[in-house]
Formats: C-alpha cells, structure tokens, sequence
C-alpha cells in the first residue's frame, strides 16, 4: 500500500468515525504531504486545521505534565529536609558541648602545653604538693571528716 | 533555630570561662594579681579527670611578692567571710599558710578550694566533681 491508498482508506475510516487516535495523527500527516490525491485536496485545509489542533493539545498536555510540584516544595520533603537539620544541628550544638567540656592545658611561665602526659603529670603534681602540704595523716583525716 | 544555636553556643562558652565564678579569688586564677608569665596554670576538664570523680581542676603554682601576698590573703579573706565554720579550715605558721575551702555544691558537685603557701611558693586548687574532697588530691598524687 502507498501513500495515495493510506490517504483514502483512513479518509473513508475517518468520515465513517472508524480511525483511532493514532489513524488521525497519521492521517493529518499524509494531508500535510505532498502527495494528496486530487480528489481529496477539498478535504486538505480541514485536516491541517484539525493537525493544528492536535499539535496545540499535545503541547498543552506536555504543558500539564511539565507543572510537577518540584520535590522540594512536597510537604514530605520538607519533613524530612526538616529533620535532617535538626540532627545536623543537634549533631553540631552536642559535638561542641563536648569539645568545650575537655580541656587540657597548662601554662608553664606563659608557655602554652597541650601535652596530655605533659599536663596530667603537673596535675598530679601539683596534687601531690597540696596532699603533703598537710604533712600528717590525722590532718587529712580531720579535712576529709570535714568535707565529707 | 540559628538564634538558638548561637545562644546555646554563648551558655556553654559562659560555663566553661566562669568556673570559679563567685569566688573573689577568680582574680588570681585570671592572672590580675600574678603575671601569667610567673605562673605554673594546670587546667583540666572533662575524661581525663573522671577517674578521679572530677569533672574540673585548676590550679597555680608560683612565687610570689610581698605585696602580691597581701592581695591574695585579702581575696581569701573575702572568700571565708560570712561561711560557716564547718565549710572551711585555715592553719598557720611562720613557714606555712594554709587554707581548705568547701564550697557549696552545685547539685551534685562538689566544690573545693586549696590554698598553700609555703615561705614564698604558693599552690592554688580549685576543683569540681562529685568526689572533689581532699582525699581525692591524694588519689591523684598516687599517694
């Protein structure tokens, strides 16, 4: 079958209301070829006009289907955008509590020493100096009586 | 939310900086009586103290001048007034100036101060946690 019987058999199908979608899509296609029968060229202005038509509501359809709410505006994705700074924030505020809770540093005559055995053993020391400092045992005891 | 974050960040830098808040011996423990520089400055806070049931120890070591003497006697001075008795111990002679401060717990942590002067060399403690006693300056000396 060549074009010329295309034209003719799915005009005939067309004014009987037999073709489908895609008949008519076809149909318009061959009017919108060169090669329309004579006899049928009557028919031609028409079948552009209802192509036009076909086309404009394609593309108001692609149209349609272009307007998606973006995933960013769904309430779902607010959600959980909104949850995951939460825990990116509750993650950072504990992380730097903690960082602010440990702390080990000495300042010997103005020298800055993070050395935590450096440290530790100047605390422990220093410790040891003030323990002493009360010489007997019954001292430490009566302080401890006192304190505790 | 970002207003928070900052204030939370502002509270937590205030706790940290003001440990012996309250105290008028805090001015030694910022440097104002005592150059820095003079200073043996220990501070510790967090893990590395809670072997010993503490969760902060500062303390100074140096030597001091006449008149830094009588600034830091003032401060301590300050500091035992109005206090019951039973909350603190001071002992002295012509070598030693000693004294032993509890203070009043902040919940569930103690809080104790301990001065010593031995001639010039001072030593100054200032520790928090649930187990800060004198008992826990001779753990921590391996005693």
């Amino acid at each position: 079958m060549n074009n010329k019987d295309d034209i003719r058999i799915l005009t005939e199908r067309f004014f009987n209301g037999d073709t489908t979608i895609e008949e008519e899509k076809e149909l318009y296609r061959l009017y919108q070829g060169r090669y329309v029968p004579q006899d049928l060229q009557v028919y031609r202005e028409m079948m552009l006009d209802l192509a036009a038509i076909g086309v404009e509501e394609d593309t108001t359809t692609v149209k349609q289907e272009a307007i998606v709410i973006p995933i960013w505006r769904r309430p779902l994705f607010r959600w959980i955008a909104a949850v995951v700074a939460l825990v990116v924030i509750g993650g950072t505020t504990t992380l730097f509590i903690h960082n602010s809770e440990e702390e080990c540093v000495a300042y010997i005559y103005g020298q800055k020493v993070t050395d935590h055995n450096v440290v530790m053993n100047e605390l422990s020391q220093t410790a040891m100096s003030m323990a002493n400092s009360c010489g007997d045992d019954d001292v430490a005891q009566q302080l401890d009586e006192m304190f505790n | 939310m970002k207003r928070w974050m900052i204030i939370m960040m502002l509270v937590s830098c205030q706790m940290v900086a003001l440990a012996q808040k309250g105290l008028h011996i805090e001015s030694l423990f910022a440097g104002k009586v005592v150059p820095q520089e003079r200073m043996v400055e220990t501070r510790v806070r967090g893990r590395s103290l809670s072997k010993y049931g503490l969760t902060y120890f500062h303390s100074l070591r140096f030597s001091m001048k006449d008149k830094e003497q009588k600034e830091i006697r003032r401060l301590l001075k300050q500091d035992l007034e109005g206090r019951p008795e039973q909350d603190y111990e001071t002992s002295s002679d012509y070598e030693n100036y000693k004294v032993f401060l509890q203070l009043p717990p902040q919940g569930t942590t103690k809080r104790m101060l301990c001065y010593r002067e031995h001639y010039e060399q001072v030593l100054v403690i200032y520790m928090e946690g649930p187990e800060a006693s004198f008992k826990t300056l001779e753990k921590m000396s391996n005693k």
